[in-house]
Parts: C-alpha cells; structure tokens; sequence
C-alpha cells in the first residue's frame, strides 16, 4: 500500500474504527472515554486529510488528483465499480471542512453529552457519520458516492431520532430519511441515464467522454440526468419542494444540527453539481432550473425565518435559505462561489449552531427565544462568538459571509446563465436573512432578560467554548481566501482569490460578463445597505420598541399568518399526499386483496359449493328417482348419437 | 348363428383361479353346515378364504407372460387378464382381512361373508378376463348378486339394508340395459365374441344403426356399474350403507374389473369409426361431468366414508378420460396403458384409505365423520401417516403413485389433443384437494378426542400399512409397474 | 453422488429424528443440519464458476418408456439457492429451540423433507423429477403452518396449498405437452430439460392460442403464483401470518425462490419468443408487484403481515430483474433471490423472537422497544437497513442492479419501479418507527418488568450469520457474482437458442444426450 493509500485508508478508517469501538460498547455511559475516542479519532482523519491536501498542493495544478482503488465493488457485465477514492480540489476542500469542522463539533459533543444516557451511542453514529460523508465527497465515482450519500442520510436518521423515547423526534428522524429517500431515487435515476449513455460512473472517464456541445431541449440525456440528479440533491440538501425535513431534523442533539444539517450533509448537494460542474454546463436548461429553485428556496425560507420562535428552526430555515444560495451560484455557472459559500457558510453556520446549543444547554434545554434575551451578560463567549457569526451571515463587509454571498449575487447578475431577476431575489432573501438573524440575536441575547426564574443561564464548560472560539475565528477571516477582484484591488498587496485559483482546474466555467467594477460596487453596495436597514427595522422591533411586531403582523394580516405558519406546506403535504397515498393504500388492501382477489377465489368456492347443494338435492336418496336419472342418461345418450 | 362354446379340458385349468376361488369359499360354510350351523372360529375363516386368495394369486402369477384363450376365445389371459386379476384378488384378500376385523361383518353371519366376497371376486375375475359379452354378463351378475347379498346380510344395520335393496334394484335396472346391449350387438354382429365383432365392426357401424344403438346400451349398463355420471346416484348410498371393507371391495374390485372390460369393449375398433364420433363426445362429457360431479359433491360431505364414495365417482371420471383416449387411438396414444396404471394405483389407494375407515369403527352403526379424526395423529400415529398418505395420493400429491395415475391420464389425454379435459381434470384435482386435506387437517391440526384405532386389529393395520407403503413405494419406483403394464397390454414378445 | 447425498441426507436425518428420544431431537437436528450446510460446502470444491455447463451431474434412467430420468445438476443459477437452503436449515432450528414445544420430532422432521424437497428442486434438471419435488414441498409446508401455526392456521395452511397446486397442475399438463412435443421431434419421449432446451416449440406472433405461448403460461403461473406476483399474491399474507417462525422463514427465503428460479430455468429459456412477445406483461405485473405490495405493506397492523407484503415487493424487483434480460437485470434478479432470502429471512426471525416474549405482533401495541431490548434493535435496523437497500448492506446491490437493468430495458417502468425504493423505506421505517421508538407502550412495559426482553446467546448466535451476510453481501458482491456470472452470460447470450451442455470434467457419468435438433 502506497502512502497515499494508506492515508485514504487513516482518513476513511480512524471514524470507522472509532464507531465500532463505541458502537460496541454502546451501553457505556461514559461520556468522556467515548468522546475523547470519537474525538480523536475526528482528529486524526483531520490530520489525514491535511496530509493529503499538502500532497495535493504540492501537485502542478492541472493534475490536482490523487486516486486510490481498494479493491472491486460490483462487476456485472460491462458494469464495473471500484471502490475507489479520488481528492482533487473540489474534494480537498469537503474533506478539510468535514474533518476539520467534524472534530470542533465532536469536541463541543464532549460537553454538550456529558449528561446524556447514551453517549457512546452518540459518538458511535457521529463517527459513523464522517466516515459515510468523507465517502460520500471522496468517492472516485457516483455510485461511492451515492453510499455515501445513502450513509450521511442513515445517520442523520439515527441521530435526529436519537431521543426516540419522544414520538415527534422519532418521527423526525423518519421524515428526513424518507424524503431523503425521494431525492435517492433521483440520484439514481441520474446514475442509470449517465451509466446507459456513457457507460462509466467514474467522475473522470464520465467528464471525458462528455460531448463538447451544450445539449438543447429538455429530453436529452445529459439534461435528464442532470434533472434527476438534482432531485437528489434538492433531497439531501433540503431544497423546494423537498426541504421540509430539515426543519424537522433540528429534533436531534444540537451539535449534530451544527455538523450535520448545517456544515457539511446538508451541502452534499451542491458538492454533487460542483463535482459534476462538466455535465451540468453541458444542459443549460437544467442549470437554469437549479439556479431557479435555489433562489426560489432562498427566498422562501428566508420569509419562514421571519417569524420563527425557535432558535433552532430559524437556523434552520437559514441553512435552507443559505443552500438556495449555493445552489442558485450553481445554477448560474458560479461553481467556484458556490463552494466558497458552502465553506463559509459551514463556518459561520456551525458556529452559530453550536452557539445556540449552547445557550440552549444553558437554558435547560428551552429553545423558545421568546423567554430569553439578556444572555449577553450569563454567556459573554457565547455571545461574542455568536455576534461574529451574526455578522457573517447578514454580509457584514469582509466577514466570510459578505465574501461568499456577494460572490454569488454579483455572479448570478453577471453570468451569462444569471439573470438580473435571480439577482433581486438573492438581494430580497439577503436582507430578510438580516432581519430574522438580528430578531434572532435581539431576542436571545441583547434587550431585557425574559428568562424564568428557574432557570439560570451560565457560560459553558471550555470544550464547548473552545470550538465556538475557533470558530468565530473562522468566520471571521476565512472569507479571505477568495476575496472577490474589485475588493482585492483595492487592498494593499492585491490579494488574489485564491481559492477561485485553487478550483479553476477542476471545475467547469460558463462565461461571465466582464462587468464594470462600479457595477459590482453598486449591486454590492445596494446589498449591503438593504441587509443594514432590515438589521436596524429588526433591532428597533426587538429591542427599542418591543411593542412594534405585534402591530407590524397585524398589519400584514393573512400574509403573517402564512409566514408564520411555514406556508402550511407540511399540513398541505399530509393532507394531499401522505394521506392520500395511507388512505388509498388503506383501500387497495380492502377492496384488491380482500374485496377483489380474495373474493375472486371464494367465489370460486362458493360456486363449487352451491354446485355441491344441488347436487345434493339430486341425491335425495328415493330409488325411484335414482332410476329415472339412469333411464334419462340413457334417453339422452341415445338421442345424442342417435338423433341429435 | 348360434352361441356356442367348445368344452375342452385345458381350459379349465386356464380358469383355476376361478375354481380355487369358488372352492376355498365352499369350506368355511361345509364346516359351518356340518358343525350345525355354529359359527366357526372367525379367523380359520378368513385363513380360509385367504388360502384360496393366496393360490388365486399364485395360479395368475403363475400364467404370466402368457397370451391364451379359453372356450373359443370367450375368456381370455392376456397379460391384462393377470394383472387386473392380481388387483382384484389382492383387494379381496385385504377385504377378507378387514371384514374380519370389522363388527358389521365378523357376525354370525362370518362364513357366509366369506363365501359371497369370494365368489364375487370369482365374478369379477370373470368379468376382467371375459372376452366375449356372454361370459361378461355372466360375470357381472355373479359378481352383482354377490354384492347385493353381502351388503344386506351385514350385521342389523338398517342402512345397509336400503342401501342393498337400492343396489338390487337400481343394478337390476342396468343389468337389463346391458343386457339389451348384448342383445342388439350379437343382433347385428352375429357374435358375442369381441374378437369377431371388432373384426366387422366397422362395416357394422356404418351400416347398421341398431349396432349404434347396441353400444350405447353397453356403454350406459357398463357406465353404471362404474359410477358415471348421471348414472352414478346409487354410489354414495350404497357406498355409505355397506359395511365398510365390503365397500372398499366393491370400489376397487368390481370398478377394476369392469373398466377393463369397458377398455376391451372399446379397443373394439368400434369407437374409431367416425359413426362413433357423437357417442365419443357423449362420454367425454360423461367423463367432464363425472369428474364435476364427484369432486364438488365430496367436498360436501361430512362422513369420511361418503366422501370416499364421491371421490371414487371422480377417479371414475379420471379413468374415463384414459378410456376415451384408448377408444379414439387405440394403444398408440397411451389411453389404455394409463387406464390400467390408474386401475391398480387407484386399488391401492382406495384399499387401504376404506381399510382405515373400517379400523376406526367402533361397532357395525358407526360412521366415521372428518370430525371424529380429530386428533388421531396423537393416538395412533402410524395408523394417520399411512392414512394420510393414501388420501395424498388420491389427491394426485407426487411422489405418491396417485400423481402417475394422473400424470399417465392426462399425459394420454395431452397426447391425443383432448387439451380441455386435460385441463378439466386438472381444476377438479384441486377441487379435490380441499377435501382429501380435511382429514389430514383433523388428524394433525386438531387435538380433541375423536375416533380410536383398537389395539388388537393387527392384521388389518398390516394391510393397511402393506397398502400405505406400496402407494409410496410404487410411486417412488413405478417404471417397473407402468412396465408390467405395457407389458401385459402389448402382449408377449 | 454429490447431489443426490444433498438431496437424501436430510430425509434420512428426518426419518433418524423420529427415532430419537425427545430431549436429544434440537441438538441432533441442529448438528445434523450443520452436516448437511458442511456437507453443501463441497460444493465450493467441485464446482467450477467459470464454466457455464452443468457440474456434478447425475442421470440415472428412471421411467426409460416415457423418458424420465433422475437427473441432476447444478450450474452458477442453482447454486447459491442451493447453498442458501441448506444455510438456513441449522438457523432455523436453532431460532425455533423455543417456539416450537409441542411435537417437536415431527417438527424436525418435516423441516428435514422440507429441505430434502427444496434442494431437490433446484437440482432437479428433469421436468419430472422438478415437478415431483416442486409439489411435495408443499406437503411439510403444509403440515408446519398447519400444526404449528397460529389461530387462524388452518384457513391459511389450505388456501396455501390448493393456490399453490392450483398453478402447479397446469404446469403438469404443459409438461406433458413438452414430453410429447420432444417425442415428435427427437425421436422419443423425453423430460429432461437438455432436451426441452431442443425443442423448436411453435410461436405464432401474439395469438394467445400460439402452443409456445400457451405453454409458457401454464409454466408462468405455476411460477407467478409461487413467487408469488400480484395478483397471485393473497395467499401468502395469510399464509405468513399463521406459519410459525420457521415456517414463515423458509416460505419466505426458500420457497418463493423456487418459483423465480423457475422463471429463470425454464420460462426464459425455454420459451424465447413467446417470452418476448409478453416480457412487457410481467414486467407490469412485476412493476405492480412492488408499488402494490409496497402501499399495502405500509398500512398493516400486524407485523408479520406487513413483512409478507413487503416480500411481494421484493419479489417484484426480482421478477422485473429477471426479465429485464440483460446482464444487469437478471444478475440483481437471481441476487435479489438470495438477499431476499437473507434479509426476509432474518426479519422473520426477529419478528419471531420477539412474538415469543409478548405475544403480539400489532404494530399499535408495540413502542419503546429499543429502550429495553438494544440488541434487538440494532439488529433489527441493520436488518431494516438491508430490506430496504442501503448501500453497502446486501439489499442495495440487488436493487440497484435490478433497477439499472429495468431502466436499460424499460426506462418508465424503471422509474415506476424506483418509487419502491422511497415507499420501502417507508413502510419499514414507520413500523420501526412506531415499534421500537417512541415511549414504551403498556405492553411493552408489562413485559420488560420480567427482565429477558433483549436477544440471547442462542438468538444472537442465529442472527450472527446473517448480519455477516448482509455487510459480507454488500460488501464483496463479487465473491457471489463470481459464481452464478458464466451461467448468466450463456443463458443471455443464447437465450433464443438456449442449450445447455453437461460439464463432464468435475462428473464421471457420461451422460449428454447427444441427439440434435433434427
């Protein structure tokens, strides 16, 4: 085994060993043996993976890949699969975010389970979880990655039903697996019309053999492929009109929100189109599909966040609104700001997910930002931190989230699969997102103490606070890796976008317009000021003048009472599928197997048996009668042969 | 023209079995008569009666490989003949054995008993070998006679009383029909010779319509004795009011000997004519309906041994679908081969499942109902297995012998191209399966107390058993049976 | 010998076991069982994957007049069904150690036929002698479900004999139209199934009447019904819910195979055209099958019912596997088989053991059972895992080459099929769901108050090797592939002209027919 295959196997193998370890001895209550193995073993594939990025970059740019094969999955006919691995610069950078981020949020678990039941169960899974993603973003071909992905699905399964005594998280845990499921079943469907037209599922043979021509219509294959390949993604990474899971999926423990459902599984979706940026440009139709429904998502669950009360699920439906970013950049050919944002946005994300568990740990597990507030002065890292990913993420200039985010809208304006329409949406869902993330922050941590008597909110323990430091950190400047060009002229030095380097050979481009750098400046400066106005309308609401909200949603009435219901869509999905699909199903099994089939075969029987009951009145036992039948057998053979 | 036969010393020795038969009967009632009318010891009886079963037998085995002729060719031994015969001494002797152990007729009426099922067996062996209708309606009225008596002088039941007057009566009725038959065949053959009527049978039929008509009297009279459709009323009262080893006789031997008179009757070239065609198809429908009708009625039934009576109507029908075929193609098609498979298999089977019925009855009223089975696994195990493998076997479950009687027919029935009663047979066997697996299910499923094998009947659990693992075994290995069949049907070679 | 020892061991093992004084029959049976699977294991050693010919072959004449014979053979297509069977047999007896307690000899023993029966038909390579075995297996089937069931036992244990002969008998009558037809054109009455392989059966266009449609029909519904496929498939609920645990696991991840391996040995092969001309037919009723089984699964109160259902489901993948007729296809479809086997089997086995504690199998009673039997759960969800195909589990590898196979052959049916993939997980999660989470139900607790709710040694022991396979399946599909790939080509390859030639290295009897087609 070469030493890049061995650390492919140190990468993949440390969270499997650490999940069988734990998983064996699930019953321990131990939180601090099992953490600090789950954890170190986190760390560990951390430094593998930084190892083999360092080889990576020591590589000349244009043959950025190393590949290792292990052994043969599946060879039937000329359908051949191996279980291969590939990192490349679209992968090195999954693989740092996944480890890297994995082990800060396996650190803050060590506090945060410390009281749990089930900690080495806990562990178990996480392990279990990164080691599924890393295949998942390592797979050298889409049917690896697709175990992958059908991997992070079953984890996430397991750890948002983690407190399965509580029906609703049981039931969580369910909902996300089976829409997942849905998306799956696109994913494959994709697989099938890549395989049958190209005849390879490994990501480099598929990208070489694509056709150099952008295919047109809507029935061709690539475009179809593409189609079904997105549905997997709008599955795994919760877009319209599958994203109702996520929410939902904030049943589980908090830091696996944070890992899970916000850094990294989440984002597989839009790893998937990134890594296959080579087919997608190729069917511009689909492209334009995907850059539609993330911004539509974007929007859609920004408006949802407005009227959120539970921290978790406006993170949520931020996380939901942040993917229809990535994938609205996606759409638009923006490939490299796309996995900008997904990086930053693991970041600042993760971070203010952890943030919350912490203050959620504080609270005795109360997620009602409606009996907080004042917790600046009980948890002033929390809070710091918190505030630094608050910034991010409403596009605080020269915060990672201003990178990635205006990178986008810029692109989705100015390339030549953007549209100016696609751009107002990003900018609209950009200051919603400003408004629900300062309520957020107002109502949690800034104004008067809400908090019950009861309870009495502490700073956490320093394995939790040590990750949000890092990660504040880490949102703060990790956005300079791709300073966008008209901001880079601008500051000494000239830094370069680095990270726009670092992907330009691995990915596909559609052309961009050369725009003006006073264009730029003015859509950003546009972003900006609308995102500071909507932080400054939520921070006069929840913190100078309380009383206004109530006013302000009743003045908008029913359209309130939409938003703050989540536009009824998981009542509208039970009513018109799942109940139907139950209802009906209910009816094939009455009326088909009981009321048809079954009743096909008794009527069988019961012709038998009404035969057998005259049959029986014929045999009455009278002699008399018995002759007649032997004389009438008789007459009628003789006038049959005879006769008739 | 005249009727007339030959007398020659030899042929009598031909006709031993016949002669034993009659003989070892006379010697339980002599010793009866001559002891003033006391009973004899029941089990010297039947010693008796078996002995001459047993030299029966031997003298058959003894004549295989033979193909003779006896007065003028008016009986003949064929390989058929002592094959068919070996069936029908074998269920004698198992019968014998049964009514011994069975208190409708071990009464003090034994030796009596004895000398009817022997003189009966006689006539069927008669009617097997007869190769002319004289000696066929002679048979057929010894044999009838026989019966008739046996049933009526079992023991004080008052059912088998009816059902003896009703069999007078109704195989009285028949008798007649047949016996027109014969008349208008020899009417217009000049002859009750089968030889000599297949010769001219063709020109025969073409010409003459009262030859038809003869058939179809033969054909009706034959159909009654065999239980087909609609002729086939009397079988389940009979069947029910007989005592039961005296029904297990009458369903096996007398139905043997009579279809294989019935396939001689019909591998007259007779039924090859195109004249013929309308009579054919009458039976085809006959056996359709036989096979309906037996099946669908036995599912009916509560009494074990009524349902047996309706199941061998069915068989009947089966048999008569092996029949049709041997009548429109001669052997080629393999009509008659499966008809005598299907002959012994079914003897077999039918033996012993009524030898099981008879060893469950507690006194000479009792009637066995599917409910009394209940449990029976429990207390006599063997006695269940071999039942059930019997009622397997009827069922045409392989690998018991039941499957290759039903394959053999419905491979002739294939054969020949009559697809659709290959087809019909195959539904009524399903049909039927409902019913043989009803006793099963009592025997195995369910746990109450029911009917109860008594201890001391060994000989007739030995039959049984002897039945039971023929069927299994003749079915794992039944090349040397259809062999023997083929054999006996091609004649020596 | 080989196989004829396969075939009569077991019968020998049952009549032993009756002899047997009552304490000694589960530790006999068991190791005479583990004789048999050791014995099964051989075959490793004298079969030859890369050929496509049948190995280890035995023909003895045994009607010579009509051309039946005791023939026997294996190729890559019954092997591993034969492997699976006898796998099963110690599982099953060692999962039964408890549930069965009244009759236990007759038990073993009819489990001992029921296997002898089983081998034998995927052995058998003599219509005949196939038909023999193919029908007496319903008989200690019949008898399990029939003394061993549950309330409702004997309704169930008749409908699923007479459903299933009901098939069987016109398959008996195509049989014989075979044996015939091969007389006409090979000079003699034959069953053996090189012979058929033969024949030039005559096909016209798409009248129904046509005799190589008509024939493959017959063979079809034997086949459908014992699958079984929608809309043949009422028995098999019934028949599942009032068998006991070892009744219900060998129904499901034997016997059923028998008759998709039929498909496979004689519908395709031995009818090209007419199977052609009607593949769409069975891929809608395949298609059917799954949506169908899968939507009925999910609303069933009664777990051992909702498994049965799911097993029509999967049962469709395998028959739309199959007759996608291309490598993927039918290569998911013959392992789907087994994963089936593997998967339904285990799941019967677990919902047993749990039956065996509380007495109910109603969904609704159920809740919070992973709080108190762990074990219990994590296998079950590994088994879940597989049943509904997640990858690196056993499951996955059939579905996905199932489904790739459909979508190369039929793309709409493909992406009706795949909707299974999303409605599996349903139902299986939402029972899960509903049984093992949740807060514990009253009569979950009542029962755990008696402590013993999680497996045993001897359970864990008999879901050990299962587990194994599942990951080992899904994992290394190609150390199971490799077996079965060379019989699956040729039969592609050659499917219009299908011959199939005796591998006479690893065999001393020379036995090939070597009569030709005219």
């Amino acid at each position: 085994m070469d030493q890049n295959s061995l650390l492919f196997a140190i990468l993949l193998g440390a969270p499997l060993v650490g999940f069988f370890i734990n998983g064996l001895n699930f019953r321990s209550h131990n939180s601090k043996l099992s953490g600090s193995i789950a954890t170190g073993a986190a760390i560990i594939s951390f430094i593998a993976a930084a190892l083999l990025v360092k080889e990576l970059i020591h590589l000349p740019p244009e043959a950025r890949q190393i590949k290792s094969s292990f052994f043969s999955w599946m060879a039937v006919g000329d359908f051949s699969v191996d279980a291969a691995f590939l990192v490349d610069a679209i992968s090195a950078i999954m693989i740092l975010v996944i480890t890297g981020v994995g082990s800060l949020i396996h650190l803050f678990s060590v506090g945060y389970m410390a009281h749990d039941e089930k900690p080495a169960k806990y562990f178990a899974y996480l392990n279990l979880f990164l080691f599924n993603m890393l295949l998942l973003v390592l797979g050298d071909n889409l049917l690896v990655m697709f175990v992958g992905w059908e991997g992070v699905g079953l984890c996430s399964y397991l750890l948002i039903g983690f407190w399965y005594t509580d029906p609703a998280k049981a039931a969580a845990g369910m909902k996300a697996f089976i829409t997942n499921r849905i998306g799956d079943a696109g994913f494959l469907i994709g697989i099938f019309i890549l395989f049958l037209t190209f005849g390879t599922v490994t990501f480099t043979d598929l990208l070489s053999r694509l056709p150099s021509v952008a295919e047109v219509g809507w029935t061709g294959p690539i475009t179809l492929a593409s189609l079904a390949l997105f549905i997997g993604a709008t599955g795994k990474s919760a877009q319209m009109p599958l994203y109702v899971w996520l929410p939902d999926a904030m049943a589980g423990p908090t830091p696996v929100s944070a890992l899970i459902h916000a850094a990294t599984m989440v984002t597989a979706g839009v790893y998937m189109i990134v890594r296959l940026s080579g087919l997608f440009v190729l069917a511009p139709n689909a492209m334009l599909v995907v850059a539609c429904v993330g911004a539509f998502t974007a929007l859609f669950a920004a408006t949802i966040g407005l009227t959120q009360w539970d921290i978790k699920k406006v993170l949520a439906y931020s996380t939901v609104s942040q993917l229809g970013y990535m994938f609205l950049a996606a759409g638009v050919g923006a490939f490299g700001a796309a996995m900008f944002h997904l990086m930053t946005h693991a970041f600042f994300k993760a971070l203010m997910f952890l943030g919350s568990g912490s203050v959620i740990h504080a609270m005795h597990e109360e997620q009602d930002i409606r009996k907080m507030g004042g917790l600046r002065k009980q948890m002033p890292i929390t809070h710091a931190t918190f505030f630094v990913g608050w910034l991010a993420i409403i596009g605080f200039p020269m915060l990672s989230g201003f990178m990635s985010k205006d990178e986008i809208l810029w692109k989705s304006y100015s390339s030549s699969a953007g549209h100016p329409l696609l751009w107002f949406v990003g900018v609209v869902a950009a200051a919603c997102t400003s408004f629900y993330m300062t309520r957020l922050m107002a109502l949690t941590f800034w104004g008067g103490s809400r908090v019950p008597k009861e309870t009495h909110p502490h700073e956490s323990p320093p394995t939790m606070t040590i990750p949000l430091i890092v990660l504040g950190i880490l949102s703060l400047v990790g956005g300079w890796i791709g300073i966008p060009h008209v901001i880079g002229a601008l500051i000494p030095g000239h830094p370069e976008n680095y990270l726009e380097h670092w992907l330009a050979p691995a990915l596909a481009t559609v052309p961009m317009e050369e725009g003006s750098s006073i264009l730029e400046f003015s859509l950003m400066g546009i972003s900006v000021s609308l995102a500071a106005i909507a932080a400054w309308f939520a921070f006069d609401f929840y913190v100078v003048h309380p009383e206004r909200p109530k006013a302000v949603a009743a003045w908008f009435g029913r359209f309130y009472e939409a938003v703050s219901n989540k536009y009824w869509v998981d009542e509208i999905y039970q009513a018109r599928i799942i109940q139907p699909i139950v209802d009906g199903s209910k009816a094939l099994w009455a009326y088909v197997d009981v009321g048809f089939v079954d009743r096909l075969t008794y009527f069988a029987s019961d012709v038998v048996l009404g035969a057998g009951g005259m049959l029986r009145s014929m045999q009455n036992g009278r002699t008399q009668q018995y002759a007649l039948y032997i004389a009438l057998g008789l007459a009628i053979t003789i006038y049959w042969v005879l006769v008739g | 023209m005249e009727i007339s036969f030959s007398f020659r010393w030899v042929d009598v020795l031909l006709l031993m079995p016949v002669v034993v038969l009659a003989v070892s009967s006379m010697v339980p009632l002599l010793i009866k008569v001559m002891s003033g009318g006391r009973e004899p010891n029941s089990f010297a009886t039947m010693c008796y009666g078996l002995a001459g079963v047993i030299a029966a037998a031997g003298w058959l085995i003894s004549m295989e490989g033979t193909r003779r002729v006896a007065f003028d060719g008016a009986l003949v031994f064929d390989g058929l003949s002592t094959l068919i015969g070996l069936a029908i001494v074998f269920a004698a002797g198992v019968a014998l054995v049964f009514s011994r152990e069975n208190f409708a007729t071990n009464t003090d009426q034994f030796s009596e008993h004895v000398f009817l099922m022997l003189n009966a067996a006689a006539g069927m062996l008669l009617v097997s070998w007869a190769n002319d209708l004289i000696f066929f309606f002679i048979g057929i009225e010894l044999m009838s006679l026989c019966l008739y008596v046996l049933i009526a002088i079992s023991g004080e039941s008052r059912l088998s009383k009816e059902a003896a007057f009703k069999y007078f009566l109704l195989g009285s009725f028949a008798s007649a029909i047949l016996l027109y038959g014969v008349a208008f065949v020899f009417g217009t053959a000049g002859s009750t010779n089968l030889q000599v009527i297949a010769e001219q049978s063709q020109d025969l039929i073409s010409s003459n319509r009262l030859f038809l008509l003869g058939l179809i009297f033969l054909v009706v009279g034959i159909a009654f004795k065999v239980s087909i459709f609609p002729l086939h009323a009397w079988t389940p009262d009979v069947y029910q009011g007989a005592p039961t080893p005296v029904t297990g006789f009458m369903a096996t031997g007398a139905k043997a000997a009579t279809f294989v008179l019935f396939l001689r009757l019909v591998m007259t070239s007779a039924f090859a004519a195109d004249q013929a065609n309308r009579l054919i198809e009458i039976i085809q429908w006959m056996a359709a309906l036989t096979i309906l009708a037996g099946n669908i009625a036995a599912v009916m039934q509560t009494s074990v041994k009524r349902m047996l009576a309706y199941s061998s109507v069915a068989h009947s029908g089966y048999i008569m679908i092996g029949l049709i075929v041997a009548s429109i193609g001669g052997e080629q098609l393999g009509g008659s081969s499966s008809v005598i498979f299907y002959l012994v298999a079914y003897t077999l089977m039918t033996i012993g499942a009524f030898g099981v019925l008879s060893l469950l009855e507690k006194d000479e009223d009792s009637q066995i109902h599917v409910e009394d089975l209940r449990g029976l696994a429990k207390r006599s195990p063997w006695m269940a297995l071999c039942l059930t493998v019997l009622l397997l076997s009827l069922a045409g479950i392989p690998p018991m012998v039941g499957f290759f009687g039903k394959f053999f027919i419905f491979s002739a029935a294939v054969k020949a191209g009559l697809y659709w009663l290959a087809v019909w047979g195959v539904i009524g066997s399903v049909v039927s399966v409902y019913y043989y697996l009803r006793p099963i299910m009592q025997m195995y499923m369910r746990d109450e107390v029911g009917a109860e094998v008594c201890g001391d009947r060994y000989l007739s659990i030995g039959a049984v058993s002897v039945a039971a693992i023929a069927v299994v075994v003749v079915g794992l290995f039944s090349s040397p049976l259809y062999q023997a069949v083929l054999n006996a049907l091609r004649g020596p070679t | 010998m080989l196989l004829s020892a396969l075939i009569f061991l077991p019968v020998l093992f049952g009549l032993a076991v009756l002899a047997l004084p009552k304490q000694l029959v589960r530790p006999v049976s068991l190791a005479l069982s583990l004789v048999h699977f050791i014995a099964s294991l051989l075959l490793f050693r004298n079969f030859d994957p890369t050929s496509a010919g049948l190995q280890l072959v035995e023909q003895k004449p045994w009607m010579p007049d009509i051309g039946i014979t005791y023939f026997l053979g294996l190729d890559g297509i019954s092997f591993w069904l034969v492997i699976l069977t006898t796998f099963l047999t110690p599982l099953v007896i060692l999962g039964s150690w408890k549930s069965i307690d009244h009759k236990i000899k007759g038990f073993h023993s009819a489990l001992f036929f029921l296997t002898a029966t089983m081998v034998g038909s995927f052995l058998a390579l003599d219509g005949i002698l196939f038909y023999i075995f193919f029908e007496a297996s319903l008989i200690p089937m019949y008898f399990m479900i029939g003394i061993w069931g549950g309330a409702r036992r004997l309704y169930a244990t008749v409908k699923f004999f007479i459903y299933t002969m009901f098939g069987s008998l016109f398959m008996l009558v195509a049989i014989v139209a075979l044996m015939f037809m091969a007389e006409q054109q090979l000079g003699q009455m034959s069953s053996s199934l090189l012979d058929w392989y033969k024949l030039e059966i005559p096909f016209v266009g798409g009248e129904l009447l046509s005799t190589q449609t008509l024939l493959m029909f017959a063979f079809a519904l034997a086949f459908a019904i014992k699958v079984p496929m929608f809309p043949f498939h009422t028995w098999l609920p019934d028949a599942h819910v009032e068998a006991p645990t070892p009744g219900s696991v060998i129904l499901a991840a034997v016997m059923l195979k028998m008759g998709t391996y039929g498909f496979l040995r004689f519908v395709l092969p031995m009818f090209p055209e007419a199977v052609d001309y009607w593949t769409w037919l069975f891929i809608f009723l395949g298609v059917v099958g799954i949506v169908y089984g899968a939507l009925v699964a999910m609303v069933q109160p009664d777990i051992k019912k909702l498994v049965a259902y799911s097993s029509v489901s999967h049962m469709g993948y395998v028959i739309v596997g199959l007759f996608a007729m291309n490598a993927f296809g039918t290569t998911g479809g013959l392992y789907q088989m087994l994963n089936h086997g593997v998967s339904t089997g285990a799941l019967f086995l677990l919902v047993g053991m749990i039956y065996e504690r509380t007495h109910s199998r109603e969904v609704n009673a159920y809740g919070g059972l992973a709080k108190v039997a762990p074990w219990y759960t994590i296998i079950f969800l590994i088994v879940t895992m597989s049943s509904i195909a997640v990858p690196m589990t056993n499951g996955f590898v059939g579905e996905f080459l199932i489904l790739l196979g459909l979508f190369k052959a039929h793309p709409i049916f493909a992406i009706i099929a795949t909707t299974g993939v999303v409605l599996g997980a349903t139902y299986m999660l939402w029972m899960v769901k509903r049984v093992f989470f949740g807060p514990e139900s009253a009569m979950v607790k009542e029962h755990a108050a008696h402590g013993g709710m999680d497996l045993n040694w001897r359970e864990k022991l008999v879901m050990a090797p299962l587990v194994t396979l599942i990951f080992w399946m899904g994992l290394f599909p190609n150390h199971f592939l490799n077996y079965s790939k060379s019989s699956i080509d040729h039969l592609l390859e050659n499917r219009m002209h299908y011959q199939l030639q005796v591998d006479n290295s690893s065999s001393p009897l020379k036995v090939v027919d070597q009569r030709g087609v005219n």
